[in-house]
């Protein structure tokens, strides 16, 4: 870019709105605003990914997986055609229903890549936007909300919100605030409904796994309930995922819910016990329940922090606290309603 | 009759007493805030504080405050301007500054000390002060005063002999020493023993006219001292502004010299005019914001910037009690929130205004860590307290040039202006030389006052400078 000022007639220059092409531009803005931090900050470093294992065991892994499709290939191949010697009418139909079966599963693969891929996208975008935030860089971050913006309305209607968003802002905004107006008009209402669910869903299976008689009916509860709020939260933030992706997404916030989540945990952990305890002097059960509750509300958490496209700051991050006050409540509302009802039962046989 | 004196005497004194304690526990609980804004004639003090007070009493329909979180939190119920307790001093004429930005003329620069209170109903968001009321307020003193006068707050701890040598000092430095070589040559010529009352009259008069030429003229001289000699105010004529600053020989016989006359003219200044100013409306100030022109500095070069810096490091410091520490003895302020300001940020392209912060924050380095280890809080913001353009694209030899768009001050043509890229490190004096900027003063687009102003970042200001008291 040229360093020399230039003034124009408004008449001979054409021009245009700056927010059309605002990611054209260079940024004349290095990174040097951000406050000096000592190198061994842990916002600084991070652990990398561990390399995926030797090379030897990569080769295994092809060689295998190949081995597996040539032979069930072939093995398919033979049964069709042991199908067809029997008669062509079977064989017919048999081959039809594999066709079928190939299509309609590989169908299901790509479009849960397809709405896969919005995750690894959404991915992305969070820390480009956090980049941006960082360096205070102008007109790059507008694109990207547009984006995420459309991405949202296929699911939820933000259309308020975003109206708020539009009047708030003015093409003098740099992208960090920019970033910062779009996390409390638009996010934080998105934020509040992934709350919603999250707390109605860990409410549920804390009154499940707590009323349940049968332990191994727990985990099969659990697992159901907590893949149907990944799938809700995630429906949310505008990426919706499949059966297949859900895996995927599932894996992740395990994955960080191990990474991230100890120190979390750690913060937590005195109070949650102490309200298990509290819940244990009532019944086993019922503490079993809140513990539940509280492991598929911090799935839940979790997943919003991997579907949101702005990361979570020190002010909204949400809070285990009043899901934990507010499962307590209600599962030690149910418990000692039922004993009161036994007692009161007991106390009727007794007269 | 005396009795009666007396006793109407006592209930007078009863109930001042009683006002004063309120006050004193309004301020305890912080109901009272009181804003100085500092900034050197020309920084936009007014325009900022019309801008201010216009955000404030038009809140309730704004949609521009995001970042005032008071605000975003939908928890200013209303806000409106009050009669304040200092009656003496006059009233910040709001309506005429506003009248002035209708008709599209920037408000006449300030000739003289005005204030203004501004009272904020609030939905209280503190879980325990919840409990025992539900609503509070916050009144936000406001003073408006020249800027010229500001410079006299460094002479407060200088004896003569040591502002002259300043003085002179300052004088052989560019750019000011070639408007004060006419005036350091008479100086040289002068015999002091042989001076007569009229002559020091006639030369007092040579003095204030030679530093009014330099505040007049377009070189970026900023270090003007003392203030009164450029804006007298009520001064006018009034014999304690007959005196300039001399250099004399430690074994020169002072008796019965003219150098006596100056010196104790000089003290009486100090004495009578600057202490009381300073004491008067600076001390109790809670919250700071400075205000500086740094647009104007970047389109004079090199000296011009050395010399704000100076200016502004001085200023900067004696409020904020970097070493001397003399201002907090003498009046104790608390002053805990610093917000350094570059004003007019609508004057430059929008990808450059994290330049234009960076650049204010280079220049005052050294006098905001002297203030930040005070303890003070200290923060740097590029705004502009009414938006008079707009940013555009233009395209220029196949580049794409973020530019503004307004009509510029004096033709009132609508243009286009690339005033250059601003520096985010620090030069020396032959990048200065290379470095080229042309920012171009803007005039007020037609725009209506019915609602708020169109601003930039004004929120911010206002949550940086109040938004904490919002409890």
């Amino acid at each position: 870019m040229s360093t020399k000022p230039v003034k124009f007639d408004s008449e001979t220059i054409k021009v245009e709105s700056s927010e059309a092409h605002s990611n054209v531009l260079e940024d004349s803005v290095a990174i040097n605003d951000k406050e000096k931090k000592l190198p061994s900050e842990t916002s600084m470093v991070k652990l990398k990914p561990k390399k995926t294992k030797s090379k030897l065991l990569k080769v295994f892994g092809w060689s295998f997986a190949s081995f597996i499709v040539t032979a069930s290939i072939y093995e398919a191949w033979q049964f069709v055609d042991s199908m067809f010697e029997i008669n062509k009418v079977l064989g017919g139909a048999v081959s039809l229903i594999v066709l079928v079966t190939i299509i309609t599963g590989a169908g299901a693969l790509i479009k849960g890549r397809a709405k896969g891929k919005r995750l690894i996208k959404r991915n992305k975008v969070r820390k480009l936007l956090a980049q941006f935030n960082a360096n205070e860089t102008y007109g790059k971050a507008t694109d990207y909300l547009d984006d995420v913006s459309e991405e949202f309305s296929s699911e939820v209607d933000i259309s308020q919100s975003l109206a708020l968003y539009r009047q708030a802002t003015h093409k003098s905004h740099n992208d960090s605030e920019l970033i910062r107006i779009y996390n409390d008009q638009v996010l934080s209402g998105l934020d509040e409904l992934a709350m919603e669910a999250i707390r109605k869903h860990a409410t549920e299976s804390a009154l499940m796994v707590a009323l349940s008689p049968l332990a191994i009916a727990d985990m099969a509860l659990v697992a159901w309930r907590s893949s149907r709020m990944i799938q809700e939260v995630s429906r949310i933030y505008g990426c919706p995922q499949t059966a297949f992706g859900r895996l995927g997404l599932t894996k992740q916030v395990a994955t960080n819910l191990m990474l991230a989540g100890a120190s979390e945990f750690v913060a937590e952990a005195g109070v949650e016990l102490l309200g298990k305890g509290l819940a244990a002097t009532v019944s086993t059960k019922a503490a079993q329940g809140i513990g539940v509750g509280i492991l598929v509300s911090r799935l839940g958490i979790q997943t919003m922090q991997l579907c949101r496209p702005i990361e979570f700051d020190k002010n909204n991050k949400p809070k285990l606290s009043q899901i934990r006050k507010l499962l307590t409540s209600k599962i030690l509302s149910i418990v000692t309603s039922k004993k009161e009802e036994k007692n009161l039962k007991q106390g009727e046989e007794n007269d | 009759m005396s009795i009666i004196n007396a006793n109407g005497w006592g209930v007078v004194s009863v109930k001042t007493h009683i006002k004063h304690a309120r006050e004193l526990v309004e301020r305890g609980l912080d109901k009272n805030i009181r804003v100085c804004i500092t900034g050197l004639s020309g920084s936009g003090k007014t325009a900022f504080i019309t801008s201010f007070i216009n955000q404030l009493i038009h809140q309730k329909n704004s949609k521009t405050l995001p970042f005032w979180l008071a605000h975003a939190d939908s928890r200013v119920v209303a806000a409106k301007l009050v009669p304040y307790n200092d009656m003496h001093i006059p009233e910040f004429p709001y309506s005429k500054a506003l009248s002035s930005i209708e008709s599209g003329c920037w408000p006449d620069s300030t000739s003289n000390i005005s204030q203004a209170r501004i009272s904020i109903k609030y939905k209280i968001k503190n879980k325990w002060l919840k409990k025992i009321q539900s609503y509070s307020y916050l009144n936000v003193d406001i003073v408006d005063y020249p800027g010229e006068w500001l410079l006299d707050l460094p002479l407060l701890n200088l004896d003569y002999h040591t502002w002259s040598q300043q003085f002179y000092q300052w004088a052989s430095m560019p750019p000011q020493s070639e408007m004060l070589c006419g005036w350091l040559e008479r100086i040289n010529s002068l015999d002091i023993s042989s001076t007569t009352e009229s002559d020091i009259k006639s030369l007092s008069k040579e003095f204030r006219e030679t530093l009014r030429a330099c505040k007049s003229s377009q070189k970026g001289i900023h270090f003007i001292q003392p203030g009164r000699f450029v804006l007298p105010g009520d001064l006018d004529s009034a014999p304690v502004l007959d005196f300039f600053p001399l250099l004399i020989q430690k074994d020169i016989e002072l008796n019965g010299n003219a150098y006596i006359l100056l010196e104790k003219r000089f003290n009486y200044y100090k004495e009578h005019i600057v202490k009381p100013f300073f004491k008067e409306y600076f001390s109790k100030v809670d919250r700071q914001l400075m205000l500086v022109d740094v647009l104007k500095v970047l389109n004079q070069g090199f000296d011009s910037y050395k010399e704000l810096q100076s200016t502004l490091s001085k200023l900067v410091t004696s409020f904020n009690y970097g070493q001397s520490n003399w201002l907090k003895r003498m009046f104790q302020p608390q002053i805990n929130r610093l917000v350094i300001a570059s004003s007019k940020s609508d004057h430059v392209p929008p990808d450059q205004h994290n330049a234009l912060k960076v650049f204010l924050t280079n220049m005052l380095r050294s006098a905001e860590n002297q203030v930040g280890y005070q303890g003070v809080q200290v923060n740097n913001l590029a705004f502009s307290a009414i938006r008079v353009t707009e940013p555009v694209i233009a395209d220029h030899d196949n580049k794409k040039l973020n530019c503004v768009k307004g009509y510029e001050l004096g033709t009132q043509k609508k243009i286009v202006n690339y005033p250059g890229i601003i520096p985010t490190e620090p030069m020396s004096q032959s990048q200065w030389a290379n470095q080229e900027f042309n920012f171009v003063e803007f005039a007020i687009p037609e725009l209506t006052t019915e609602k708020a102003l169109p601003h930039h970042r004004m929120d911010r200001v206002i949550e940086l400078l109040i938004g904490d008291k919002f409890l």
